[in-house]
Order: structure tokens, then C-alpha cells, then sequence
């Protein structure tokens, strides 16, 4: 059933999951912890969990961290079995760009491009022949019920649009983690429980743990489980058995801020 | 067919290179009139400067005064150049950030979104060199004799279309210059600084 009320979410207790694909053990960003100072966060496979924090708790440096962008001065990061903190950068980069998708709050869609060529994108850059690829971003455009713009080329086209589309070619690829950071922005309440609603179906019949940054409740209140940020530091536990922290290089502290501006996706 | 199956393992290297090479290819389009005017101005603009730079790379010896009146020429075609180049670097690193969401590496991206930055100023300048490779020899005939580019003009045989090469690839990399982020600052600063004086002087005088 859709929650409804975002009120009944919040009381509930924030609980890791048994199996995570997803897990973080006390990221800490900077050096000095003025931006994270130990985020916990476990997602499990089938499960989508809502990150609720205000502005300036350390959403957009959690999903910095969890996708790449940036690295922890320490803590560790686990995804898919794989402790991503003890990789080599290229390879920690390369598992990133395979296993996660991500959704930036600034999300760009080329306007040069139909609203299927952009979905399709990420297929044909891993060697997929057009066709084929053209032919399975439409399925990912039927299941955000944008199919209608296919052919239409992104510019001109309203942002509720294009974020669906964004959304589609974020999960075209079938990635282990989609990171997405406020989907439900600027769409209108039916569009987004629809969104939200869609984006649920495909943690449960994909398999993909989704994480779901925001700062509004009632987006939270969409998802099954949701994780407050406060401060630098999340409301969850560590998942067990914890792994051990390793202290990773030093990200140089300083312009943290200034780093999280730039609303990228994982660089290849 | 599930989407479930698309999972996605090996991304040969090689496989993206057709890829991106489309993607540059369209880029090039203008998508709206406006799109059109500012590529239509970078290519104008770079047409036009292509003649003095021309002219001024192929002389064998550039005296102060036709050095000047080569200055004075290309002064006309500046303003346009720097009001078109903006918006083209603007839209380059929308592009290239546009790019890099959709999984393509930081240098990858930066090279597919510089095609129409490339393409419109060589585009431009190569029409201003052949133009000016092509009329060289009547304007030296028809300028009057100790004519500031008249010297240069006639002093100039053999190094024609090395100069032409040359100038094409200085202004393709001068219009990138032109439309990097620091020149984007710099003209807002300059438009701010203009708004201003505009409306110190349309403000009422004292009676």
C-alpha cells in the first residue's frame, strides 16, 4: 500500500538491512568531520530507502562519497560484496561507473538528442548496436510513461519530462545502486507517487537498491525505510558484521562545498 | 524482454569511439534561432578577422604603421567575436557536464562537446583565408602605393598558405579562450559595468 502520511514513516526506527548491497560504515568527510562525521548506511537488495536530511546535514558529500565523486578520510564503503575502499582508484571508479546509477539533483539531458537517444546512451557507449539500445530505452520510457516523447528531441520539453528521462537513462544500464538525489523534485504529486511508485517496483523486481536523497518528508514518506541525516551523522547503525575501517587517503579537507557544486555523475 | 537483463558488465574501450563520434557529429546542428545567431556571429566574426591576421602572418616585414591600420581592421569584428564566444563556451560545458551524467569520462566528454566550438570558428576563418588567399593579389594592385597594407600586401609572396593554416588555427584557439569561464566572467563583469553607465546617464537631471 502507498504511505500517505510522511508522519508514520518518520517514527520508525531506522534499521540496517541483513544483507546489504549498499554499505557504509562511518564515512567521515573532511579530515576534521566538519561536513560527515561517521554516516552509517545499509541498503539492502529489493530495498528502497529515503536519505532525509535538511539542507547543509551532508546529503549531497554522503552521495558524493557513495557514488565516487569524492573519497572519505575515513570509514568504509561496501557495495555488492566488494569492499570498494581497499580498490585501487581506477578500479574503485570502473565498478562505480558499471554497478551504480546516479541521478544528480542538476540533472542534464542533451537537447540535441531525442528523449530516447538520451536514455539510450549509456547502452550504446558500453558497445550495444543503436537498435537494440533505442529499442530498450523505450521499455524504460513506457515504465516512466514518457514513451510518447521518444522521438521528441529534449529541447523544448518540461523538467518533469526530462527528470523522468534522466531517471530512464540512470537505470537503463541495470545498475546494482541507483543513487538518485531529489527524483521527485518539480514533479507534480501524481506524477511523483507514480515516479516514486515506479522507482520501488524496480528495487523489487530488478533487485536494485535505491537511495533516495532528500530533504522533503513527504518524498521520503514514499519509500519503504527512511535514514535521517543530522548534523553529519545518520540515524542508522552500522550493518553487521561491521567491516573494518580503513583509513582511505586524505581528500584534502578544505572546499568541500565547492566540490559538491559540481552536480556530476561518476566520471568514467 | 525485462530491462532486468541489461545489466551491464564489460564496456570495451573501443566500442564508445563510433559512439562518440556521433555524438560530436550532432552537436553541430544549431537547435534553436538563437543557437543559429551566435554560431552565425562566431563564424562571421572569425571570417572577417581571418583577413588582417592573414594578411599580417604572411609578410615578410610588418611596419608600425600597417601593424596599426591591421589593429584598426580587425578592431570592428572584436565585440562580435567576444559576445558570440561566450555563449558557445557556455554551452560547451553544459554539454560536457550533460556528458559526464551520462557516463562518459571527464576527457572523453570535454573532447565530444568541443566539436561545434571547433567546427563554427575554423569554419569561419578557413572562408576568411581563402577569401583573402584568393584577393591578395587585386587589392595590392588596386590599393594606392604606400598604402599601409600595401606594403604588407606586396611583400608577401611564398608564405600565403602557411599564413592562412596558421591563422586558422589561432583564431580556433583564441575563440576558445574567448569562451572559457574566465572570459564569460569577465564579460558579465564588463555588461554589469555598462548597464551601469547606462543608467547613470538616462537618470533625470537635477532641475
Amino acid at each position: 500500500m502507498e504511505p500517505r502520511h510522511p508522519l508514520g514513516q518518520h517514527g520508525r526506527v531506522s534499521l540496517p538491512s541483513d544483507n546489504p548491497v549498499l554499505n557504509a560504515v562511518g564515512l567521515k568527510f573532511p579530515a576534521d568531520g566538519s561536513v560527515l562525521r561517521g554516516a552509517h548506511l545499509a541498503v539492502g537488495e529489493r530495498e528502497a530507502v529515503a536519505v532525509l536530511g535538511e539542507a547543509g546535514s551532508g546529503k549531497s558529500a554522503l552521495l558524493a562519497l557513495l557514488c565516487g565523486m569524492l573519497e572519505p578520510a575515513s570509514g568504509s564503503l561496501w557495495a555488492n560484496g566488494r569492499p570498494l575502499h581497499a580498490l585501487p582508484a581506477e578500479q574503485r571508479q570502473s565498478f562505480f561507473r558499471r554497478q551504480f546509477g546516479v541521478l544528480p539533483q542538476d540533472c542534464r539531458i542533451l537537447p540535441e538528442l531525442t528523449v530516447a537517444e538520451n536514455v539510450a546512451l549509456p547502452l550504446r557507449l558500453a558497445g550495444m548496436r543503436a537498435k537494440q539500445a533505442i529499442e530498450r530505452s523505450r521499455i524504460w520510457l513506457e515504465r516512466f510513461e514518457i514513451e510518447d516523447y521518444a522521438s521528441s528531441l529534449a529541447a523544448g520539453l518540461t523538467k518533469p519530462v526530462l527528470r523522468r528521462a534522466a531517471l530512464a537513462r540512470a537505470l537503463v544500464a541495470d545498475p546494482v545502486v541507483l543513487l538518485a538525489d531529489e527524483p521527485l523534485l518539480g514533479l507534480a504529486v501524481q506524477t511523483a507517487e507514480a515516479t516514486a511508485r515506479i522507482l520501488r517496483s524496480i528495487a523489487v523486481s530488478h533487485g536494485t537498491a535505491v537511495v533516495v536523497f532528500t530533504r522533503d518528508p513527504m518524498t521520503a514518506a514514499y519509500f519503504s525505510r527512511t535514514v535521517k541525516l543530522t548534523g553529519g551523522r545518520t540515524d542508522a547503525q552500522p550493518a553487521s558484521p561491521p567491516p573494518v575501517a580503513v583509513p582511505l587517503l586524505a581528500p584534502g579537507g578544505e572546499g568541500a562545498g565547492a566540490q559538491l557544486g559540481l552536480p556530476l555523475g561518476p566520471a568514467r | 524482454m525485462s530491462p532486468g537483463n541489461a545489466r551491464i558488465e564489460a564496456e570495451p574501450e573501443n566500442s564508445r569511439v563510433p559512439t562518440l563520434l556521433w555524438l560530436a557529429w550532432r552537436f553541430l546542428p544549431p537547435l534553436d534561432r538563437r543557437d543559429r545567431r551566435v554560431l552565425g556571429c562566431v563564424a562571421l566574426a572569425c571570417a572577417y578577422l581571418a583577413v588582417p591576421l592573414t594578411i599580417g602572418l604572411a609578410a615578410d616585414h610588418v611596419p608600425g604603421v600597417t601593424l596599426l591600420s591591421l589593429l584598426c581592421l580587425s578592431a570592428p569584428a572584436l565585440p562580435l567575436w567576444w559576445w558570440s564566444a561566450v555563449p558557445l563556451g557556455a554551452r560547451r560545458r553544459e554539454t560536457a557536464l550533460a556528458l559526464r551524467q551520462a557516463r562518459i569520462n571527464t576527457r572523453s566528454a570535454a573532447a565530444t562537446s568541443i566539436s561545434r566550438q571547433l567546427a563554427y570558428p575554423a569554419l569561419g576563418a578557413i572562408i576568411g583565408t581563402v577569401l583573402i588567399l584568393g584577393l591578395h593579389r587585386p587589392l595590392a594592385h588596386a590599393l594606392p602605393r604606400h598604402a599601409p597594407l600595401e606594403t604588407a600586401l606586396r611583400h608577401s609572396e611564398g608564405h600565403w598558405l602557411s599564413a592562412a593554416a596558421i591563422a586558422v588555427v589561432v583564431l580556433v584557439a583564441l575563440t576558445a579562450a574567448l569562451s572559457s569561464e574566465r572570459s564569460a566572467e569577465l564579460y558579465a563583469r564588463f555588461r554589469r559595468f555598462t548597464a551601469r553607465l547606462d543608467r547613470r546617464e538616462a537618470a533625470p537631471q537635477p532641475q
